[in-house]
């Protein structure tokens, strides 16, 4: 029997949906070690458990990367995995006091949200606007003949598709993640 | 204290009250986490993403200062602009009470 296994999930971005479903790998006895992009999330057999995991985007913890993993680790929340600016954490839920999250009010919970989005946003709207807006026009502007102009340009609307599904599914998030933050349910 | 200081602390988040309350004597930020959980007999349990966000804002807009680090651990204390604030903070919750008081006889 495997001790390790992954599992592809393009479509979960940071945030609540993520956190319930490493939360329930836990429970399951599947606990999170690592992400490798784009969506591959791996796993290693523990015992099972009511675990709760947090994520948090903080750009600013670059700079003091030890401090800030402190603050979490005084506070009993294991440091998972970083990638970037995305941190993840997890604590037993027999060790918390209640109902534990890593933020404990509206208003620090909509900034890290706010942080998340925008540095998201930016990465995903900067690779829109440098490599596919250039191609289109491009396109837009050669002559239509034979078969590879014509694959190309089938390719470059089927990632600009990829990319018109990515942003709706973003902005649905984002607009979902919103309203559950208003209500107090998320990490980050 | 200029207009961005007081639209952000006056009135302020329960987090900030008790980061400032505790800063009055330098201290790091699971030190102030352990100084509320007692103070609040555990009603209050800040939690580690919201200390962090807040005491590095606070720090920005110079209601703390950062003193040193001990054991990966920054140590802050509040700055006179801080003190400023807290009680500005203070009176309103000290007003808020004597009106509770007052009207409920």
């Amino acid at each position: 029997m495997k001790d390790t296994k992954k599992e592809f999930k393009p479509f979960l971005i940071a945030g609540y949906t993520l956190e319930k479903y490493l939360d329930r790998m836990h429970a399951e006895g599947w606990a999170f070690y690592k992400y490798t992009g784009p969506g591959f999330f791996h796993f290693v057999r523990c015992t099972p458990e009511e675990v709760r995991y947090q994520t948090d985007f903080n750009p600013e913890a670059a700079e003091d990367r030890a401090q800030y993993v402190q603050m979490y680790q005084d506070c009993g929340w294991s440091h998972v995995f970083q990638g970037g600016a995305v941190y993840i954490f997890r604590k037993p839920v027999r060790d918390m006091q209640g109902d534990e999250r890593v933020f404990c009010d509206d208003e620090s919970r909509m900034e890290a949200m706010g942080r998340f989005f925008r540095g998201r946003l930016l990465v995903m709207v900067l690779l829109f606007v440098a490599c596919v807006v250039p191609q289109l026009i491009m396109s837009a502007l050669r002559p239509v003949d034979g078969w590879f102009s014509i694959a190309v340009s089938v390719a470059l609307f089927f990632v600009v598709f990829l990319f018109l599904v990515y942003f709706v599914i973003f902005g649905a998030v984002y607009f979902q993640f919103k309203k559950r933050v208003r209500r107090g349910k998320s990490g980050l | 204290m200029d207009a961005h200081i007081k639209k952000v602390y006056v009135p302020m988040t329960e987090t900030s009250f008790y980061i400032l309350l505790c800063l009055r004597e330098p201290n790091h930020g699971y030190g102030i986490v352990q100084k509320v959980r007692t103070m609040t007999e555990g009603e209050i349990v800040l939690a580690p993403g919201t200390m962090y966000g807040s005491l590095s804002k606070m720090e920005r807009d110079g209601l703390i200062r950062f003193l040193g680090e001990e054991e990966k651990r920054r140590i802050y204390q509040i700055t006179e602009l801080g003190r400023t604030v807290l009680e500005l903070e203070m009176q309103r919750i000290e007003r808020l009470y004597r009106n509770m008081k007052e009207e409920k006889g």
